[in-house]
């Protein structure tokens, strides 16, 4: 019984290959293997350390007793979450996939990858360093995701350039005569948040309410140049791969990428609607919000229309399901933060946990499901070996209704809470009303946890080692 | 075919690069530049004291502001927190040291209330003392973590210590529970915490932020239209709207109508490429 699903399984892989170039040859040397391999092997630790923490942090929330040391306190393990799932787990995967679009989409050797080694110790080095740094309440003055002291995210900061001037050879070195789009984006990306970075811990004009407007506008830009656009670079490159199909609409891409750029610059301060920041940079920041929706709208109506009519596809390839979730989440997910920026909604959410389940709806649903959906479609390219798909379905299901109780609860309980500040309750009677949702969140966040290490086998399966007789390009 | 324009990288990543520092200096920099240097005590505000600095010091280590919020904001539910949250009210906010730079207290999360004014609120220090070692034991339903580590428990008591009033149950028996330095620096610094009364604003001095460091950059930005709260009556918005927020705001809606456009240009250019892609496969089948 065993052995038959086996076989159907392999005659599944077999057909998906067979039918898709993409999966011919993996069109790398030995040492790109070697080197994304190690970005996916890191990447996949960082996952499991960051929710590690995270789980602590969502128990310390029904048992607050539990594990009272001074360096397991929320305070500090909270950054620890934060920093090592957005600089060690989504970063290192995403440069991981870079490491191989860039090249290829740009029909180019990839000019160094020695370079490309340096940049992936210069981010273990400074995610390890920051970490560590933390748990000592080292702490860069509790803004969020720039809880790194500066050294440490220096260090990130270099990675990065190391990594922007690698891909600037590899492009400016190119046959092609155009430059594919989802360079555009991995390109804007790089130099945008090595800009925004570099603004974030620049100490000139940080004073006093200085530094609640780089705040805000540090945060935004994190989640949106650094994530999301570097994510949708990749994929408008591995979408049409793995579905062998071209993109619907390059020019829906391009038109895409300026009002990213645009928009999503100009929203930071919609963090703090209601401060006392002056009143222009708010409105603007709620106007802008809703501009933001075009970008959205753009790349998601051309990820559906290259999507349509490959159903078969999606359910037998390992990993569509969650490139699937991921583009339909990047339009609920940007819609939901739109609406969040609304004064009058603002009012009801801001504050509460309902801002938590919005940024696990994006930071996971989006951009981790679309890694992990990348992943299990650029595996077996580099390698020849497909996760098996029973494997990656657990890890999808559990993924996925995990997040969905996470998030869920959070938000009902979040408009709960706010409705209860409304009407003027005693802030305890807030604390209590959340606890079932607080529970409900540990129980999904389990779940999630759960399904990283489903993941972490699914990636060693993968990538363990090569086939046999795979073909690497020689240099 | 149109003859493609998507060729030059240079082109592209350079000039995009450009437009971002461009944005990013007129939305970030400049108007931190500006609430950097405008942000003045008024003259009924306290300074922090060296002990309440360094209680600062544990507030940022402890990253309190994960939870706790210091922003009231001109709203009737917040009302319960204090008056509205003025730029005046954060003058003291500067970098901690070398390696720490300016906290971020404002915060963005009330996992538990807000602390703009806690000092007034919650000005019985022993209170403080005993939340602070056990939150449980004075708030029975509290999620707040016990910061046990900025107190001591000690056989010998001398006079000068704080001998912090802790049930039987929640401490080694017989021993006596006193704060350390830190715990001490921590409790002044929340006891700090205490908004400025706006009751004689004349005299104080202007609220708001009072730029006055270069022409230029007070042209760009509205500096002295802050949300107006001053007095005791909290509306929703109570705000002087000015030319400059109509200017913004038009600039704002106009920009995404156009940028709208592009995204109902390219739909419209959907269809065509559609047409296109029909064509091509029946010429082939033929």
């Amino acid at each position: 019984m065993q052995q038959e699903e086996n076989i159907e399984a392999r005659d599944v892989e077999q057909k998906v290959r067979k039918g898709n170039p993409f999966y011919n040859s993996p069109n790398i040397s030995r040492a790109e293997f070697n080197l994304i391999k190690a970005f996916f092997y890191a990447a996949a630790l960082w996952l499991l350390i960051g929710s590690l923490a995270g789980e602590l942090n969502a128990l310390k929330f029904i048992w607050p007793g539990l594990m009272d040391a001074s360096w397991l306190t929320f305070g500090r393990i909270r950054p620890i979450h934060t920093n090592t799932l957005f600089w060690g787990w989504s970063s290192l995967a995403m440069l991981g996939l870079a490491y191989y679009v860039v090249p290829s989409s740009a029909k180019a050797k990839l000019y160094s990858v020695k370079l490309g080694w340096i940049t992936f110790w210069l981010i273990n080095i400074s995610v390890i360093a920051g970490s560590i740094t933390m748990f000592f309440g080292f702490n860069n003055g509790m803004g969020e995701y720039r809880e790194f002291i500066w050294p440490i995210m220096g260090t990130f900061i270099l990675a990065l350039a190391v990594s922007t001037y690698n891909f600037y050879v590899t492009i400016h070195r190119r046959e092609e005569n155009e430059m594919y789009v989802s360079n555009w984006f991995i390109m804007g990306s790089l130099l945008w948040s090595l800009t925004f970075m570099i603004i974030g811990y620049l100490p000139f004009y940080q004073n006093a309410l200085g530094e609640t407007v780089i705040q805000g506008y540090y945060m935004h830009n994190a989640v949106g140049m650094w994530f999301m656009t570097f994510t949708l670079g990749l994929v408008y490159y591995f979408l049409p791969k793995m579905l062998n199909t071209p993109i619907y609409s390059h020019s829906l891409g391009i038109v895409a990428f300026w009002t990213q750029l645009l928009f999503y610059t100009l929203i930071g301060t919609h963090h703090f609607l209601f401060s006392p920041l002056p009143w222009w940079i708010q409105a603007q920041a709620i106007i802008f919000s809703v501009g933001m929706m075009i970008p959205v709208v753009a790349s998601t109506t051309n990820f559906s229309l290259t999507l349509r009519g490959h159903g078969k596809t999606i359910r037998k390839l390992p990993g569509m399901k969650f490139m699937l979730v991921g583009i339909i989440f990047y339009f609920l997910g940007s819609f939901q933060g739109s609406l969040q920026a609304i004064q009058s909604l603002n009012i009801i959410w801001h504050f509460t946990d309902f801002t938590i389940a919005h940024s696990h709806m994006t930071m996971y649903t989006i951009i981790t499901f679309l890694l992990w959906g990348m992943i299990y479609g650029f595996g077996p390219k580099i390698s020849g070996r497909f996760a098996d798909k029973k494997w990656v379905d657990i890890h999808f299901w559990l993924a996925f209704v995990g997040l969905l109780i996470y998030s869920i609860s959070l938000m009902i309980g979040g408009t709960k809470r706010g409705i209860s500040w409304l009407d003027g309750q005693p802030f305890i009677d807030s604390v209590i009303l959340m606890v079932p949702y607080w529970t409900w969140r540990a129980v999904g966040g389990t779940m999630m946890f759960l399904s990283h290490f489903v993941f972490g086998w699914n990636l060693y399966q993968m990538l363990k080692s090569p086939i046999k007789n795979i073909e690497y390009e020689t240099i | 075919m149109r003859q493609s324009k998507n060729t030059n990288h240079h082109l592209i990543i350079i000039s995009s690069t450009i437009i971002y520092v461009f944005l990013s200096l007129l939305i970030a920099v400049g108007p931190a530049y500006v609430m950097d240097r405008g942000t003045k005590h008024l003259a009924n505000e306290q300074k922090m004291t060296t002990e309440q600095r360094r209680g600062f010091e544990i507030y940022v280590r402890e990253n309190c502001a994960v939870c706790h919020s210091q922003q009231v904001r001109p709203l009737s539910m917040d009302s319960v927190f204090g008056r509205p949250s003025q730029p005046s009210d954060y003058a003291d906010i500067r970098p901690i040291s070398t390696w720490i730079m300016t906290p971020n207290v404002l915060g963005t999360a009330r996992l538990g209330p807000d602390l703009a004014n806690v000092g007034k609120l919650r000005n019985n220090e022993m209170w403080n003392y005993i939340h602070l070692y056990e939150p449980r034991i004075v708030v029975k339903k509290s999620i707040m973590p016990s910061y046990k580590w900025l107190f001591k428990s000690t056989n010998e008591v001398e006079e000068a210590h704080t001998i912090v009033t802790i049930p039987e149950s929640y401490k080694p028996a017989g021993e006596y529970i006193i704060p350390t330095r830190e715990g001490d620096d921590l409790i002044a610094y929340l006891q700090y915490l205490n908004q400025a009364s706006f009751d004689n604003i004349e005299e104080s001095g202007k609220l708001g932020v009072n730029f006055t460091g270069s022409k230029l950059l007070s042209a760009i930005y509205n500096t002295d239209n802050i949300t107006k709260s001053s007095q005791d009556s909290i509306s929703l918005v109570d705000h002087d709207y000015s030319i400059f927020d109509y200017i913004v705001v038009a600039i704002s809606i106009l920009v995404v109508a156009v940028a709208f456009f592009f995204l109902v240009r390219a739909f419209f250019g959907l269809r065509e490429e559609q047409k296109d892609h029909i064509k091509s496969k029946v010429m082939k089948h033929e």
